[in-house]
């Protein structure tokens, strides 16, 4: 039928207004490895439980977001856009 | 008679009949009649024939748990199979038919399989029509299915509308009875969103059946005065005929509202159902409780109804099963029916209590034979008397109809069906709903309790917990009394002994006790298996009247308690919703978006035949005079635009807007070719990749200012780049500062391709359009004369000297209109996809048939293009490593036929000459063709292993499909002009044309 | 300055030349202004700053630091005005032929919009001058209101035929009409 999903932009929206790219990876530097490189485009951790997300809330904002949630039971226990995410990301791997 | 309208009484209104038929008979009922109760009124008991042995079945609930009393309701495209009488809504010119019976519910051939039944019992299917293997598919399962199944669907177009919509409350209260009213009054009134629905067209559930007093009224006033309470709150929506068929993620439950179901001639303004998604703040679950069947010999025949049934029969509709009932009840409930009955003046036979003894008190000069069990029943089509056993002496009671009474199962589906499990309760010998959300509450009958005054305080109280959870409180408690004669609750007896005859469990599915038992002697004793097994709980009523019992009769036969069986997995829906709600509007036209390019009228207005692309639909080519098919069209189309001009919509593609002072470097980390040195004023074509190094899509990308880019995408990838380009700019580097954004529907776009073309746009644009003035590639703002603001690009997707013209889309229709008008005198054609895709072909221009997700920039024969030097792009670090760089990758090359009357089609497969066709042989597939208007004979593009090494080859076309295997010589993929020559044009602009654009 | 071109509405020719009007009723507006304005990064802050000139039912939330103006008809001197304020900070694009603009005006729009939309449109959860992109029938347009019950539906062009139908079923129960505005 539906379920809900909280856009930090737009509120309580159901999932049809989104699309999900499946599981949050940030890209690598240019200059990483090429196993690191080989791991980020092709492999997947697929875990049965938590697992952060990115969801695309296409029909409304269009922004990009990291939805964390519970893929068995589908527990959704955040929500934050995805630039916001990579800046904080980002941050905490300079500190 | 025996079953028959009482002289008063019930809710019905007796002032206005309502006429309908059943198997072809006139018969009359009464607004506020179901069909069972108006069918029972007319002494008709016998109303199905049952799904494998074709017994007699009457109707034996009065609610949605039927498994009974299916019939088809309707006529033609209307009609609808498996509707259950005893929820059907009686209106004027129902019409309704029995099913499983031929050639009449009386005499039904079919009820020879009763006399089978031995040989027919749980896994005779599995067990028999094993062997041999071909009979399966050829005999049995056609035969089966003729024998099988209830009503038939009409293969008819649906004539009806169905809706979808949305709603939203602080509370949803499910069930109109009286913990759902108690429930919507205490938080209605203090101001919540409420919404209560129930499946009922009667608000008021059990209220309606009873002869309690409540709050000092009778208990269906008191139903009332609440509903007419709550229709006066404006924040309480009242949803009567309206199921809650299911709950789902976040707080959301589906629901089919039933709108013109009760009408003969719905009106085409509304839809028949609707189809809510109702998100809610909290919900409770006053859902009521089903009362459970007693198992014992017989207990199928028509005229044996639940208690509650017979009671609300009574007094709800003043109708009554029989002249003369008998009851068989293991608890109070029986109890309350033969009061029920005797108030109404019928006899009752005799209560039949499975106790040794009750404190409950049988109405004055009915005898009570305690420890007593039913054995058997007696009579054919009609309940005729039953035989008891008592201390191993027998007795005959003549009776026309029993109530039977095995005590009550909470309704708690909707709050196991996310996963969690029934909890069973040994102190009441009922599963209960276990606590999985503290925003679902269950209250009344549905949370266990068994009585009237319980399950309205109960409401109030489940109510007011949600109030103090959403930070509101509630009026001073105002529970009513009720004044209602006292009955104890149930010893459950899961099995009556001693049964000479069949005892059914699942009457839909025909499941009796002994195929239970069969299930646990071959070994399939978990509940889940000895449900396939034997089917039992597998019906449209989804073993609401079997399954419990089931449950306990399978406990009590391996010995364990009905805790350790457990239940099988609750799933939505609750109950049958039609395959219309579920489509909702989504049909037909409505199914799904139509696109239309802003040059639509332009190309119907020049005779276009449209085609579907994606949600658009394109000109596919503009047949002239007598041109017959596609061909003759496009081939003309190409040749206008070969010699002299054609002009083409190309607004679908897609057009972002990208600005910003990283917008430069933004794009140059999107396409793998560099885009950082692109001159203002110039466009480029460009590849994105996907990070895996697979052409993701291409198009052009244009400068129109330092910090401002324009580019378009694929028609087909519009969306997808977007979506792309968001991903990189949010989720990978948030910190470049650039924005962008579609304006694909802002801009007609039109391609006016051909050597004529600067001459014709000459007296359009206002600008110089000279070689010099705007060489190839050239992309700038401009103005048309007259003023319009617009764009001109020099790029060519066909090789001659093209421009694309974009216009403000409100406008394009009259520029093309106009242009078309400029170009008359040189002949200007209007050509449409299939051209296009001619004049592409013939260039070797590739398109998602060749970039089909797993074909390399250097496949396509684009690899110098790509700018290894850049420190990172998107596909960067992929396109280097093994297996991408192979010296067998399949590779963009041309093929032509040696013998030119083969045409080589898309999908056809390479092999090479006296080669078997095999996967192991395959050098590679044909990705597009056409016959070349220019060159005259058949040529294509193709993906082939290490294909541009192997120019000059002779390789087979093979196509196992079309029958398809002839020799083909491999060629470079530009067919025509490979030194673009034509990309200029005439050699010089048309004085004329030269003096209008310098004006 | 268009020159000779005339103008062509999206729902020209879908709509009836004379066609009453109900309680609920459609006005569609034939030549609307809309422009997009979409802040850099970093910049949402002072690009809002420089929109406080456009009414808050005319200035329509799309996302972060993203708005709409939609207007009845153009107003250069605005365009013009955001044009030089926030063109620095924000890509300001003229849509205006590229969206069609929609007033749903009546007791049952909500009840018509509860069938597309998926938004709670109740008064006390959707305020006046409140707006947002969502899904509407099977596409994407923006839903605002602008008054008691009133409500603003932006579309894109290419689905505004599709769109405008859809509401039109929608409203067959509520004798929805539809005219364009004069």
């Amino acid at each position: 039928m539906a379920s809900l999903i909280t856009c930090p932009h737009c509120g309580s929206r159901p999932k049809e207004e989104f699309s999900i790219r499946g599981e949050v990876r940030s890209r690598p530097e240019p200059a990483a490895p090429f196993e690191t490189w080989y791991r980020y485009v092709y492999v997947r951790d697929n875990p049965k439980g938590r697992q952060k997300e990115y969801w695309h809330h296409v029909l409304g904002c269009r922004r990009w977001l990291v939805v964390e949630r519970d893929t068995l039971t589908h527990e959704v226990y955040g929500v934050t856009d995805a630039a916001a995410y990579r800046a904080s990301e980002v941050k905490e791997a300079a500190e | 008679m025996t079953a028959s309208r009482l002289s008063s009484g019930g809710l019905v209104d007796r002032s206005r009949p309502v006429s309908f038929t059943f198997d072809g008979k006139s018969l009359s009922g009464f607004a506020g009649d179901t069909l069972a109760s108006a069918l029972i009124a007319e002494d008709r008991l016998l109303v199905g024939r049952s799904f494998k042995y074709h017994r007699p079945r009457g109707v034996l609930t009065a609610g949605s748990s039927e498994p009974n009393a299916l019939l088809t309701i309707g006529t033609g495209a209307r009609s609808e199979p498996n509707t259950r009488a005893t929820v059907q809504e009686l209106y004027d010119g129902l019409v309704a038919k029995s099913q499983n019976r031929w050639p009449s519910l009386d005499f039904d051939i079919g009820a020879f399989n009763s006399l089978l039944s031995p040989f027919l019992g749980a896994g005779f299917y599995y067990k028999t029509f094993m062997w041999p293997k071909a009979f399966w598919e050829k005999v049995y399962e056609p035969f089966i299915r003729m024998a099988a199944g209830l009503g038939k669907l009409t293969m008819e177009s649906d004539p009806d509308r169905y809706e979808k919509a949305w709603a939203h409350c602080d509370l949803l209260v499910v069930g109109g009875g009286a913990a759902g009213l108690s429930a919507a009054l205490t938080a209605g009134r203090a101001g919540l969103r409420v919404i209560l629905a129930d499946e009922d067209f009667l608000l008021g559930g059990s209220l309606n059946a009873s002869r309690a007093a409540v709050g000092g009224v009778k208990a269906p006033d008191f139903a009332a005065n609440a509903v007419s309470e709550l229709s006066s709150l404006a924040n309480v929506t009242l949803m009567p005929r309206t199921t809650v068929f299911g709950w789902f993620d976040d707080m959301v439950f589906g629901a089919a509202e039933k709108v013109q179901k009760h009408v003969a001639e719905p009106s085409h303004d509304r839809p028949v159902e609707r189809l809510w998604r109702i998100v809610a703040k909290h919900a409770i679950l006053a859902t009521g409780a089903i009362e459970r069947p007693l198992v014992f010999g017989g207990n199928d025949k028509p005229g044996i109804l639940t208690a509650s049934a017979v009671s609300t029969y009574v007094n709800r509709f003043g109708v009554t099963p029989g002249s003369r009932v008998a009851v068989f009840t293991s608890g109070g409930t029986g109890y309350r029916t033969a009061h029920d009955l005797k108030a109404a003046g019928i006899e009752v036979a005799a209560i039949i209590d499975t106790r040794d003894a009750a404190a409950d008190r049988a109405p004055d000069g009915v005898k009570v034979h305690y420890r007593g069990a039913v054995v058997d029943t007696m009579g054919g089509k009609r309940l005729t008397g039953i035989i008891t056993e008592r201390s191993g002496f027998e007795e005959k009671i003549g009776c026309d109809a029993l109530a039977m009474s095995g005590g009550w199962s909470p309704v708690i589906h909707l709050a196991c069906q996310r996963g969690a499990k029934p909890v069973w309760s040994a102190e009441k010998q009922v599963f209960l709903a276990p606590e999985s959300d503290p925003r679902l509450a269950l209250a009344g009958a549905a949370a266990g309790l068994e009585t009237l005054g319980e399950a309205i305080a109960d409401g109030a109280a489940k109510a007011k917990a949600v109030l103090s959870a959403l930070g509101k409180t509630a009026a001073t408690a105002d529970v009513p009394e009720v004044e209602e004669q006292d009955f104890a609750g149930h010893q459950p007896v899961w099995y009556v002994g001693g049964a000479r005859s069949k005892a059914f469990v699942d009457y839909q599915n025909d499941v009796h006790v002994k195929d239970l038992a069969l299930a646990q002697r071959e070994n399939y004793t978990s509940i889940e298996l000895t449900k396939r097994y034997t089917t039992s709980g597998m019906a449209t009523d989804q073993g609401k009247i079997a399954n419990v019992n089931a449950t306990g009769i399978v406990a009590s036969m391996r010995g364990v308690d009905p805790a350790v069986v457990g239940t099988t997995t609750f799933r939505p829906f609750y109950t049958p919703v039609s395959l219309g709600v579920i489509a909702g509007t989504s049909r037909d036209e409505h199914g799904r978006p139509v696109r239309r390019s802003p040059l639509h009228g332009w190309a119907e207005k020049n005779g276009a035949v449209f085609v579907e692309a994606g949600l658009w639909y394109r000109s596919s080519y503009f047949p002239k005079g007598e041109e017959k098919t596609w061909r003759e069209a496009a081939h003309r189309e190409v040749m206008a635009v070969r010699k002299a001009a054609g002009l083409c919509d190309v607004s679908t593609l897609g057009k972002i807007e990208v600005f910003g002072p990283d917008a430069a470097e933004f794009l140059n980390r999107l396409y793998c070719n560099p885009m950082l040195k692109l001159p203002v004023g110039k466009a480029r074509y460009g590849l994105m990749l996907r990070e895996d190094a697979m052409v993701h899509d291409d198009g052009t990308v244009s400068r129109l200012a330092e910090n401002h880019f324009f580019i378009t995408t694929t028609t087909a990838m519009a969306g997808e780049v977007l979506s792309h380009m968001e991903f990189y700019h949010q989720a990978q580097w948030p910190e470049l500062k650039v924005r962008f954004v579609s304006v694909s529907d802002q801009w007609a776009q039109m391609a006016i391709a051909g050597p004529k073309a600067r001459a014709i746009l000459s007296r359009v644009v206002d600008a110089d359009l000279s070689d010099e003035g705007f060489p190839y590639l050239s992309a700038r703002d401009v103005r048309l004369k007259g003023g319009l603001s617009a764009r001109l690009f020099r790029i060519s997707f066909s090789g001659e000297l093209a421009y694309e013209l974009s216009v403000p889309a409100a406008y394009g229709e009259a520029v093309a209109d106009y242009i078309m008008e400029c170009g008359a005198e040189h002949g200007i054609t209007p050509y449409g996809l299939e051209a296009l895709n001619i004049l592409r072909i013939e260039k070797g221009f590739v398109t998602h048939a060749e970039l089909n997700g797993t074909v390399t920039a250097d496949d396509a024969g684009y690899g110098k293009m790509m700018g290894m030097q850049k420190p990172d792009f998107v596909g960067k670090q992929m396109a280097t490593r093994f297996g991408l760089t192979a010296a067998d990758r399949m590779q963009l090359v041309g093929l032509k036929p040696v013998d030119p009357k083969n045409e080589i089609r898309a999908g056809a497969h390479l092999l090479r000459e006296g080669a078997e066709p095999s996967m192991a042989n395959d050098q590679g597939l044909v990705t597009s063709n056409c016959i070349s208007p220019v060159l005259g004979h058949p040529i294509a593009l193709a993906l082939l292993k290490s294909g541009r090494e192997r120019m000059g080859e002779t390789i087979i076309v093979f196509d196992r499909l079309r029958g398809d295997e002839f020799p083909a010589i491999v060629c470079p993929p530009v067919f025509i002009d490979p030194e673009n020559e034509r990309l200029k044009g005439e050699a010089q602009v048309s004085p004329q044309a030269k003096e209008e654009a310098s004006r | 300055m268009n020159g000779p071109f005339t103008h062509r509405h999206p729902l020209d020719g879908a709509i009836s030349a004379n066609p009453g009007r109900s309680e609920n009723h459609v006005t569609v507006l034939p030549e609307p202004m809309v422009l997009s304005v979409a802040a850099l990064p970093g910049e949402e802050q002072a690009v809002a700053a420089t929109l406080g000139g456009v009414s808050a039912t005319a200035l329509k939330a799309v996302g972060p630091g993203e708005w709409l103006v939609v207007l009845e008809k153009a107003d250069l001197s605005l365009q013009r005005d955001i044009a030089e304020r926030a063109g620095a900070l924000a890509l300001v694009t003229d849509q205006s032929s590229g969206r069609a603009v929609l007033r749903l005006q009546g007791p049952k729009a909500r009840a018509i919009l509860a069938k597309i939309v998926p938004l709670d449109l109740h008064p006390e959860a959707f305020a006046i001058g409140q707006s947002g992109n969502t899904l509407f029938a099977h596409v994407s347009a923006n839903v605002g209101r602008i008054g008691e019950d009133e409500f603003e539906i932006v579309l894109m062009r290419s689905f505004a035929l599709f769109a405008f139908q859809e509401l039109m079923e929608m409203g067959l129960e509520f004798r929805l009409t539809a005219g364009f505005a004069t």
